[in-house]
């Protein structure tokens, strides 16, 4: 004899659904509060691309948005090639109408801080040896890293102001500070925005960059010293392999700040790419989403005459999956898009929905016909579940 | 239940104890590792260095190369830092000179990675100390870095993989 289904049973099953959708909507639309991008938000006030003073006499800089960071800080060089006794760029510009004085005759750049009828810029070789990466938080995308710099050149360089403009280092005084070579030893705290598309097998970039504070391309350029572009013997980040490294020299120019702001800066970018290990990655995320999808599929065994035992079988799976999707969603910032694990989870709902929809057919069906709906359900169920795990793997 | 409702199920049942046994299997399988073997290769002495020998009046007690193994694509490099005993037989080799090494790889069960000892260098028979913190080993394959077909930097990567161990299995780690 069939037995009907007992009222609890249904309103477990009913309560389930409820919280199937709830985290389906709540994992697909709800990513934290206000932020639509894998990157916290720049501070209250600080508008992109905006002008930020020196952070201490060091002539630190600290960007609020890595992708946006400011433009040099414009303050008044006292030029070692020529003993500071020359007047600073500004001073010998001229601003004939009133306004913003700029350079009038056969300089490249009308900008009163470049330098008119400059000799060729110095070209600085650029080496680094990345010492450690600490303390990266792939919520904030922020990290500690402590690294040697070295600055060589063939002739005198002008003086240096080092800018970081996707962080801030601790101290900027030199290990060694001759005009032709300058050597740092640096800490500091640096950001550089997730990419969590791929998540859990995700791979991170992780920025250093450079500049000058004040002068552009028409006084100095940046130049990779490939041979010195390196990771320290040892260098471990924990929880992730080392992809690559690259280190590459960029001129780039500002959104106008004024009339006549055409001068070129020079940027050296330090990356070093950090891949999660993907058996760690899919023992934690993979192998327990399709633990409860196997689990669940057990009931699809479960016959007709053990209707409540069958009702009964996924819906703890289904709070299984709630509360493991949850776990892993507090480990990751706000996205405007879907994870891979996200996709995967999606995926787990689906298949335990499938096989709660297969029991809600036994009920609304004759009893006469439970055992062929029960037949249909073991087959298609399992083939909907692989089909779809798999599209969540893939897609 | 019918008879071929009955067929089906015993069926269903078979497949999914199948899936069960494979996937038990994955891990077991995951534990099968590669046996160990020896690898003859070549390496150019980039700098050699004794230590200790009072101002070359006692043998050295100490001797560190730095060596780039020649047949890799790519950069690879090791600095190894033998006894007195290799001191004495190797202390002869120069830089710039090509010799020929001998790798033993073989897996790791403690640190649960593949690993490559040096343990011929030249004419050398080579016994490293496995506590010897001066011991390491650099891999990189690197390439001109191009933005609008102008070269503008360097990329190095790190990853142990492709033509890299393709040609010098024992530098594989995983």
């Amino acid at each position: 004899m069939v037995r009907r289904p007992s009222a609890r049973s249904l309103s477990i099953q009913v309560a389930a659904l409820i919280m199937a959708v709830a985290v389906m909507l709540y994992a697909s639309f709800w990513r934290g509060p206000g932020a639509s991008e894998a990157y916290a938000a720049p501070a209250p006030g600080a508008a992109p691309g905006a002008r930020l003073a020196p952070a201490s006499s060091a002539g630190l800089a600290v960007s609020a948005l890595p992708d946006q960071p400011p433009a040099p800080v414009a303050a008044k060089p006292s030029d070692e090639r020529d003993g500071g006794a020359s007047r600073d760029p500004i001073d010998v510009a001229e601003a004939v109408d009133g306004g913003v004085p700029t350079h009038t005759g056969e300089s490249a750049y009308k900008s009163p801080f470049a330098v008119p009828n400059a000799k060729p810029p110095v070209k600085i070789k650029v080496g680094m040896l990345l010492n450690s990466i600490d303390d990266y938080d792939i919520k904030t995308g922020r990290y500690n890293a402590d690294f040697f710099l070295s600055l060589t050149s063939d002739v005198p360089m002008p003086k240096i102001r080092l800018s970081f403009p996707n962080g801030k280092v601790e101290t900027t005084e030199p290990m060694a500070d001759k005009s032709t070579f300058k050597l740092y030893r640096l800490r500091g705290d640096f950001k550089s925005p997730p990419n969590l598309r791929r998540y859990p097998f995700d791979s991170q970039e992780l920025k250093i960059m450079v500049e000058d504070d004040f002068r552009g391309i028409d006084q100095v350029r940046f130049i990779v010293d490939k041979e010195r572009t390196q990771l320290a013997r040892g260098f471990r980040a924990l929880g992730w392999q080392v992809a690559y490294l690259e280190a590459r020299s960029t001129s780039q120019s500002y959104p106008d700040r004024f009339e006549h702001d055409d001068l070129i800066y020079g940027r050296y970018t330090f990356t070093l790419s950090l891949e999660r290990y993907a058996t760690s990655a899919a023992f934690t995320v993979f192998v327990p989403a399709f633990v409860i999808v196997l689990i669940a599929l057990f009931g699809m065994w479960v016959p007709p005459a053990q209707m409540d035992v069958r009702s009964n079988a996924g819906a703890p799976m289904l709070a299984a999956a709630v509360l493991f999707h949850f776990a892993l969603m507090q480990e990751l910032p706000a996205t405007s898009y879907l994870t891979r694990a996200d996709k995967l989870m999606l995926g787990v709902y689906v298949s335990l929905a499938l096989g709660m929809l297969s029991t809600w057919w036994m009920y609304l069906v004759e009893e006469r016909n439970q055992g062929k709906v029960f037949v249909i359900a073991r087959v298609v169920v399992p083939v909907l579940n692989v089909v779809v795990m798999t599209a969540a793997c893939v897609v | 239940m019918t008879k071929r409702s009955s067929e089906t199920s015993e069926h269903c049942t078979r497949l999914a104890a199948g899936v069960l046994l494979g996937l038990l299997l994955v891990p077991l399988l995951s534990a099968c590792h590669a046996q160990a073997r020896r690898y003859d290769t070549r390496v150019e002495i980039l700098s050699a260095r004794t230590m200790g020998g009072q101002h070359g009046k006692a043998a050295p007690s100490l001797v560190e190369f730095e060596m780039r193994f020649v047949d890799c694509p790519g950069d690879v490099r090791r600095v190894v830092r033998g006894d007195k005993v290799l001191a004495a037989c190797a202390g002869g080799l120069k830089v710039g000179e090509k010799v020929a090494a001998a790798i033993d790889f073989s897996y790791d069960r403690e640190r649960e990675n593949y690993r490559g000892d040096l343990v011929k260098l030249g004419a050398c028979d080579v016994k490293l100390d496995p506590k010897e913190d001066a011991n390491y080993e650099t891999v990189q394959v690197c390439r001109d870095l191009k933005a609008s077909g102008v070269v503008v930097g360097v990329h190095c990567d790190k990853k142990r993989e492709g033509e890299l161990v393709e040609k010098c299995p024992w530098l594989r780690r995983l």
